[in-house]
């Protein structure tokens, strides 16, 4: 400062600071700040980097290398079929004379070629390629069959082996050698990889014409061929396969010949197909018309199912495909409409009990038709190629577009093949060949898949459903996040339902009718609740209250009423009690509770036999269970007593209450408490037979609450099938987790409004409970709320005890006696498991967001509200 | 704010004019329907709420009190005789009341006609079945740790005196009667001449014959009788029986002598004589296998890491080290059959004289054998010739560092024999200390005493006795590892790492939850912003722990424990170009030095007036900075030549950092707990009031001097509240645990006494995923649940202590404020 500057006193300051000071001071601001900041910042990474993780899941396939080089067969030509091997280093194609050339797949040079007909053998008129494994049928122009397997196979040379002109190979680098191609693997093998080829030709499989169309589907037991002959005629032959003792060869042997109708003067089927295990077989025309057999236990072939693959428009198939599981059936048409069709269980049919529904239809992108599909030997990516020269890249569940990739060469593309580890695609045109190489990225997952219902192979319609892992092969990732949602809303639900009521009404008696002595007592001990680790709750729940729970169900569902009740007769006989006394004990109020809950207990554990014998059959467990057994009254009359009882009291109030309080204003008090206890008896019998009434009424229409009222695929009824581990027990045991938390902050909200307000009320002469109910918890309203909410995002986000208690089944069911599976409680069993950067591991991430973003939003609310409601409690 | 519930006038009013009748001051304004408006149910409900909210926490605490404090109690040991004639001993764990099931009249049909009388009494009587939960143990013997027995179906039941409940290392409880108590010395005979190659038969002989002669010049101690101990085969196993001299059948191996002492009560005396020393020596052993060889062992794989570190920079042919790794292997081979042959020969000529038949055929054998090896060893070695023609040798840095590390290898080796002698001579005294026991049904088992970990007389003890019994295990369940798949032993790993991960947690998050609560109160310009940020920390402190957990696993394990491991290739990124990195680098600096100027320049002396020039210069200065941070966090992420800190414990595919452990399990929780602290922080901070600042301020004293001397001692207390408030509950927190460090059985504890003592890579175990892993992962489920409600017990101990410390700092803060108000 300016020595010379004067001061209001007349004396200037001598003295100036140290540097040092200064020096210290702006040290410590920007410690202070970047570290803060910093903080703040690195608390708040953590939203920002889930959604990182989370980003390429909604991305597309990366295409990262595309070649194409003129084709190593003669110009001209379109192959039948092309196929590539794991590594990406050999190719091999199909050529219409039976011809199969391998070639070089980074350079298109031809290897080898030979011809899968023998010399003077008749010409290949019909190929069927499996969606996956080595197995072609070729139908021939004599009606004969072959079963030709083009394998890859891979060998490692000893390095003594190789020979001199491959020794300088370096590792990475490949040369061809013989028939196949040498790659040095990085631990410095040799790996050779050769295409294998044998033609067999399979006894009683043949027609008497030429087979014009072919299909089969290969088991370990066994094969099934379907044939379409020149003549019209549609034969079906299963052929066993069977070792041979002596050598050890496997030979096919037909065990079962059928023929087929088809029905008259509508020309050929160009297409023939038999799905997994041989169960159905389709015919399908140009037209887009096909007919279904069912081949299972059928003494005559009859046509199941005549079904439109081209429901749309005067379309014309173009080419239809088996996706992996030879289930599924991919339709494209001239349009560039490509959809999925599959058999499921339909008891509408009455040939055989199956349908075929059209699962998907894809938006390809392209318009003009379709002229070639190729499905992954390992998901459900699958290939399709347009006539314009294009091809693009799907996924099935999902209907995800994973890439469309177009040449310069507009011819239509013939022929594809998914590389084995869904990493590669070859295509085939006229003009040569396309190699690309390609990342499918995270294609099981999109918005559709993770929200929407989707219609899964196998099951009878859409679902949700979530089932990330299983054993068996050709199985799809299910990752619905409802089912997880549901659960997470139905824990907090249950658990809010238990909790919020005692919590608030605590908080009420705390704030507004407790002894303060006591209250410092009583408000420590329940805030010790919150701070009980998860686990042991979760430990107690599950190992402790399941089994109780489980072994008294009725006296534990009876608890809920003869509580309540018992309390309640308690206030009315305490009413009925000498004034003198009651005064004098008003402060031990509490201690007189104590036993009248006991009582309620007791009252629950004597009628709980009873009610079991009376309503639930005996066996309240198997009650539940099956439908079957006893009536639904007793769960009709459970259910509806809580509104029965808020009917009933609703009704009193509006007559007897309001007479009462009327005529009753000059009666003793102990004459009016004697009334009103008489008053609540009657309503309680009253309520009991009420809701006995409307239960039996429901009951003789047919109702029943254990029959699940489904809604869009969820069962809405809140009772069904007993579990051990169910949301009844975790609703319980997680009151124990938001009962501090809402009494807490609802006490202080209480606490907070002035007292000027109570004194102001108690001056106007209104009794205590009326200047809480009427004063303090309008004005704390909102401070309630956000008690509540704060309550609820905690039950969201809990996981150790859903985790321990709920069973972890994720269900689409509200039933109280069943488990459920949460957001944090799959995240919790699934993400040690996942694989990093997998799609499942990115899907929990985006449940962590979705539990993140829900949490965040309620308590978001809550704070805004609890702010307001300072403002406001600082403002009266 | 008080809240004194005076006798309101109204009351007052009512009462008199209710109890003494509207007659007698007929002066009072009547009141109307007073009753009603008392609202007594509704005041009843909410203080029913209340009690049971009470009750239910109080009842809970109580539960777990209970049940923790009652498992390690010693129970008596009843045998129980059923009417089929089972006999079993053990201890009764619970009981329950069961129906007769649907197959009941089968069941009955089945059951001895005794039992099924019983049975159907207790049926007609109108009441439930009964049945115990009887602990029985021995499980190599019965395949069983606890059977039901229903209450009909005993025919007997007692308590024997000497009932002997034995806890052992393995297999669980024993529950038997102590026969003989021994102590052995060792006959090598057998197992010598069974090295030799000879067959069983002359094993055999050779053993008696050597037994027999030491028998002989034996001197037995006072009262002890002489025994043998031979090896049975039973069950496809050899089991050890005490035999008294005559009755040695001759398939039996005599494997040493005994001095026995039987009886019930002599074998008991000298078991609890000697059981401390042989536990001494199985101490000494544990140390030996858990310090020393662990040191060995670290000094192999840092002799290994070292080398793959020079592998990684040199870059040897992968084919030539495969072969390599072949050729080594095969020396080894070679070397361990011909020094196997050479002992061999030793013995047989020992035995049979030099240049008898047997020693000339046994030299034959070392030829063959070395002959038959070398040729293996051969053709490695011309394979590895081949493959240095086709791909070329290692560097010569590289061979070096091979040549290093083998002789490394090879002394620690040396070491490792040593240690290992040791203790094989340890396990020769331990096995000298035997105890026999025999079960009810029969059975006789000869268990070391080493193996022992605890044993009493259950039904002998008094009150002392079982107090001594119950304090020694909780004393084990303290301080010793876990066993039996965690459902015995105790919980000293699970503590120290609760313990460890605890502090560490505490370090990472106090000064900086302070630094922030700081920068946000007394730093930072109230506005929307500062709110927001401050509504957003609210929010986040009631984030699920779990998304924390998530958020842990993807960004520190993987992400920065990834690049610390492996450089920024290993977590997906591409480097920029040396060049492009090192011009960024000058920029940086420029940007920074920029920054640092215009942030000089733009300082204003108190009082004078901030020109628009100034104030842009500040706003440059701010706007570079961040700039330059964020420059620099591209080049962390970017730097070219980074590999990471252990790159050779990755090329293992074995990361460090990069998978789940202590370090990363803190940091997680340091996260989660950080909105606590800041809020806890900043309420203490606001609630100092701001006359104490100005006044301060007004002595002359800066900014950092009024927040050190007079802002941080006030708030002090409050900032230690939130502390220990976060503190407690990251300590029981476990959901996120289980996704980045905890662990059912480390394999190690994270803080020993090896450098660099605190293993921050390791993972842990940690007593809320213990529980866990207790309750429901167990194979023993049934004898792993006392040991839950023990841990749980111990867990909330450890969070309510931290919990009253954090009630014990309020009221203290609330004491000083009080003094401290101007």
């Amino acid at each position: 400062m300016n020595p010379e500057q004067e001061s209001f006193t007349g004396r200037t300051r001598k003295r100036t600071t140290r540097p040092v000071v200064h020096l210290i001071d702006s040290l410590a601001k920007s410690v202070i700040t970047i570290g803060g900041i910093g903080t703040i910042v690195a608390v708040s990474t953590v939203a920002l980097f889930l959604v990182v993780v989370i980003w390429p899941l909604f991305k597309g396939a990366e295409v990262s290398d595309a070649s194409c080089y003129k084709s190593p067969w003669p110009g001209g030509v379109e192959p039948v079929q092309v196929g590539i091997d794991e590594y990406q280093v050999l190719g091999w194609a199909l050529l219409p004379g039976g011809r199969v050339i391998t070639f070089d797949a980074s350079s298109g040079k031809v290897i080898t070629a030979r011809s899968l007909a023998e010399k003077g053998d008749a010409t290949i008129t019909a190929v069927s390629v499996p969606p996956a494994g080595p197995e072609m049928v070729l139908g021939m122009s004599d009606g004969s069959v072959r079963l030709a397997r083009l394998q890859f196979k891979t060998s490692f040379m000893e390095v003594e082996d190789v020979p001199e002109e491959l020794a300088e190979l370096k590792i990475g680098e490949k040369s061809r050698l013989g028939e196949g191609i040498a790659e040095v693997t990085p631990l410095g093998q040799f790996r050779v990889q050769k295409l294998e080829i044998s033609v067999e030709k399979p006894s009683g499989v043949s027609m008497d014409s030429a087979i014009v169309a072919a299909g089969h589907t290969v088991s370990d037991r066994d094969v099934v061929f379907a044939m379409l002959g020149k003549n019209g005629k549609l034969r079906v032959v299963r052929s066993e396969k069977r070792e041979n003792m002596l050598t050890g060869k496997e030979s096919l042997v037909p065990v079962k010949t059928m023929d087929l109708p088809l029905p008259p003067g509508e020309g050929l089927p160009r297409w023939v197909r038999v799905s997994e295990l041989g169960v159905h077989v389709f015919a399908v025309w140009e037209s887009g018309r096909a007919l279904r057999f069912n081949m299972r236990d059928v003494k005559e072939a009859r046509v199941a199912e005549e079904l439109d693959l081209t429901p749309e428009g005067d379309a014309r198939l173009t080419a239809l495909h088996f996706m992996i599981g030879e289930t599924t059936l991919i339709s494209g048409d001239s349009t560039g409409t490509v959809r999925a069709w599959f058999p499921f269980r339909n008891m509408d049919n009455v040939v055989d009990g199956w349908g075929t529904a059209m699962a998907h239809r894809f938006r390809t992108g392209r318009k003009s038709a379709v002229t070639s599909l190729a499905s992954s030997p390992r998901s459900r990516i699958f290939a399709c190629g347009f006539a314009d020269g294009s091809t693009g890249l799907y996924f099935m569940t999902s209907e995800k577009r994973l890439a469309l990739l177009d040449t310069e060469a507009r011819q239509p593309v013939v022929s594809l093949a998914v590389a084995p580890k869904d990493n590669g695609l070859v295509a085939a045109s006229k003009a040569g060949l396309c190699r690309y190489d390609f990342d499918p990225g995270h294609p099981e997952a999109t918005f559709r898949s993770l929200f929407l219902k989707i219609w899964y192979e196998g099951y009878d319609g859409a679902t949700w459903k979530w089932q990330s892992s299983s054993g068996f092969k050709g199985y799809e990732m299910k990752l619905s996040l409802i089912p997880l949602i549901l659960g997470t809303i139905k824990a907090t639900i249950y658990s809010l339902l238990l909790g919020a009521p005692l919590a608030l009404l605590a908080a009420i008696f705390s704030s507004e009718l407790l002894d303060p002595k006591v209250r410092a007592r009583v408000k420590p001990t329940i805030e010790l609740m919150a701070s009980l680790p998860s686990v042991v709750l979760g430990f107690v729940a599950a190992l402790v209250f399941a089994p109780i729970v489980q072994h008294a169900l009725p006296s534990t569902l009876m608890a809920f009423f003869t509580i309540p009740f018992a309390i309640l007769a308690g206030a009315y006989v305490w009413q009925a009690l000498p004034r003198k006394f009651t005064l004098r004990m008003d402060r031990l109020r509490l201690l007189f509770i104590l036993p009248v809950i006991a009582l309620g207990s007791g009252m629950a554990l004597l009628l709980g036999p009873v009610v079991e014998s009376v309503f639930f059959a005996g066996n309240t467990l198997e009650w539940l269970s099956d439908p079957a057994v006893g009536s639904p009254l007793g769960a009709w009359a459970l259910l509806l007593l809580p509104l029965s009882a808020l009917a009933v009291a609703i009704v009193i109030s509006r007559t007897i209450g309001s007479w009462m309080r009327s005529a009753g204003a000059g009666w003793p008090r102990g004459k009016y408490a004697l009334l009103d206890a008489a008053k609540f008896l009657g309503g309680a019998v009253g309520a009991v037979v009420l809701a006995l009434v409307i239960g039996s009424l429901l009951s003789a229409m047919g109702f029943d609450p254990r029959t699940p009222w489904a809604l869009g695929g969820v069962a809405l009824s809140p009772i069904g099938t007993y579990v051990q581990r169910n949301a009844l027990v975790v609703g319980f045991v997680m009151g124990f987790l938001i009962i501090p938390i809402i009494y807490t902050i609802s006490e202080d909200a209480l606490s907070a409004v002035p007292d000027h307000l109570r004194s102001a009320s108690l001056g106007a002469g209104a009794t205590r409970w009326q200047t809480a109910v009427r004063i303090v918890v309008p004005t704390a309203m909102s401070g309630l709320f956000s008690a509540l909410m704060i309550g609820l995002g905690r039950a969201v986000g809990e996981t150790m005890v859903v985790l321990m208690a709920a069973g972890n089944t994720p269900v689409l069911e509200m039933n109280v006696f069943n488990g459920f599976r949460t957001l944090s409680a799959n995240i919790a069993t699934e993400l040690p498991e996942a694989v990093r950067d997998s799609t499942h591991y990115r899907t929990l991430f985006l449940a962590a967001l979705t539990l993140f973003a829900m949490t965040f939003v309620i308590n978001t609310a809550a704070e805004l509200v609890r702010l307001r409601f300072r403002k406001k409690a600082l403002e009266l | 704010m008080t809240q004194e519930p005076r006798p309101l006038r109204s009351d007052g009013d009512a009462s008199t004019g209710d109890g003494a009748g509207p007659g007698t001051r007929p002066k009072r304004r009547k009141r109307r329907a007073a009753l009603a408006a008392y609202g007594e149910p509704m005041v009843w409900l909410t203080g029913g709420a209340l009690i049971i909210c009470l009750v239910m926490i109080l009842g809970l605490l109580g539960l777990i009190l209970w049940q923790g404090s009652i498992t390690f109690w010693p129970h008596a040991v009843t045998r129980v005789v059923t009417h089929d004639g089972r006999q079993m001993m053990g201890e009764v764990t619970r009981d329950e009341k069961f129906e007769p099931g649907e197959d009941w009249d089968q069941k009955l049909d089945d059951m001895p006609a005794a039992a099924a009388t019983e049975a159907r009494k207790a049926v007609e009587s109108g009441s439930k079945l009964h049945r115990d939960l009887i602990r029985v143990g021995n499980f190599e013997l019965t395949n069983k740790h606890f059977v039901w027995i229903e209450e009909y179906s005993v025919k007997e039941q007692n308590l024997p005196q000497w009932a002997v409940v034995v806890e052992r290392l393995e297999w669980g409880r024993f529950y038997g009667m102590p026969e003989a108590c021994a102590y052995v010395h060792p006959v090598e005979a057998g197992r010598v001449a069974a090295r030799r190659g000879e067959s069983r038969e002359v094993c055999r002989r050779e053993a008696r014959a050597e037994a027999e002669r030491e028998a002989a010049g034996l001197k037995l101690s006072p009262g002890a009788a002489l025994e043998y101990v031979v090896e049975r085969r039973e069950g496809g196993e050899n089991v050890p029986h005490l035999v008294r001299p005559g009755e040695v059948k001759p398939e039996d191996l005599v494997v040493g002598l005994a001095e026995t002492w039987r009886g019930r009560e002599a074998a008991w005396k000298c078991f609890d004589s000697r059981h401390s020393s042989a536990r001494a020596l199985w101490h000494k052993r544990r140390g030996l296998e858990k310090v020393d060889v662990g040191k060995v062992n670290a000094i192999i794989e840092h002799a290994r890491l070292s080398l793959k570190e020079v592998e990684l920079d040199e870059k040897p042919p992968a084919a030539w080290l495969n072969v390599y790794g072949l050729l080594k292997r095969a020396r080894e081979t070679e070397a361990n059959a011909v020094a196997e042959a050479n002992e061999r020969l030793r013995l047989v000529t020992e035995r049979y004289g030099k240049g008898s038949e047997q020693a000339r055929a046994a030299a034959r054998q070392v030829e063959e054998t070395s002959r038959t090896f070398k040729a293996e060893t051969g053709k490695f070695s011309r394979k590895l010739a081949k493959v240095e023609r086709a791909f070329g040798r290692p560097s010569d840095r590289y061979l070096r560092a091979q040549k290093e590390t083998e002789s490394t290898e090879a002394r620690a080796r040396g070491d490792f024999r040593k240690i290992m002698a040791e203790i094989a001579a340890l396990d020769g005294q331990m096995e000298q200390y035997r105890l026999e026991m025999s079960t009810v049904d029969g059975h006789t088992k000869l268990m070391g005493l080493a193996d022992v970990v605890r044993a009493y007389p259950a039904n002998q003890l008094g009150f002392f006795g079982k107090v001594g019994v119950y304090f020694s295990r909780w004393y084990e369940f303290l301080l010793d590892a876990p066993r039996e798949a965690n459902s015995e032993g105790g919980v000293w790993p699970a503590i120290i790492g609760t313990v460890t991960m605890t502090l560490i947690m505490s370090i990472a998050v106090v000064p900086f939850g302070v630094l922030a609560a700081l920068y946000l109160r007394e730093y930072a310009k109230a506005g929307a912003v500062v709110s927001t940020v401050r509504i957003a920390i609210n929010n986040l402190a009631g984030v699920p722990s779990i998304v924390f957990g998530v958020f842990g696993l993807g960004f520190f394990c993987y992400l920065v424990g990834g690049y610390i491991d492996g450089g920024p290739r290993n977590i997906g990124v591409a480097p920029w170009p040396p060049l492009y990195w090192w011009l960024a680098l000058i920029a940086a600096v420029i940007i920074a030095v920029g920054a640092f100027f215009a942030g000089m320049m733009g300082r204003t002396r108190p009082g004078t007036e901030v020109t628009p020039a100034k104030k842009m210069l500040r706003t440059g200065s701010v706007v570079l900075w961040l700039v330059m941070t964020a420059v620099a966090l591209l080049l962390v992420v970017y730097a070219p030549h980074f590999h990471g800190l252990y790159r050779a414990e990755l090329a293992d595919n074995n990361p460090t950092l990069g998978t789940d452990g202590l370090l990363w399990a803190s940091l997680t929780l340091a996260l989660l707990t950080a909105p606590v602290v800041i809020v806890a922080t900043e309420e203490a901070l606001a609630a100092v009031p701001n006359s104490m600042r100005e006044g301060s301020y007004a002595c002359g004293a800066s900014k950092w001097q009024t927040i050190k001397r007079i802002v941080l001692p006030r708030a002090m207390p409050g900032i230690m509240t939130g502390m220990v408030l976060a503190i407690a509950r990251g300590a029981g927190e476990v959901a996120p645990l289980m996704l980045v460090g905890a662990e059912k059985l480390a394999p190690a504890l994270p803080v020993d006494g090896q450098f660099p003592f605190v293993h921050l890579d390791r993972t842990f175990m940690h007593l809320g995923f213990h529980i866990y892993d207790l309750g429901f992962q167990s194979p023993n489920a049934e004898a792993a649940k006392p040991m839950v409600f023990s841990t749980t017990l111990l867990l909330i101990a450890i969070v309510a202590t931290l919990n009253v410390a954090a009630v014990w700092l309020r009221k203290r803060l609330r004491r000083k404020f009080a003094s401290s108000q101007f």
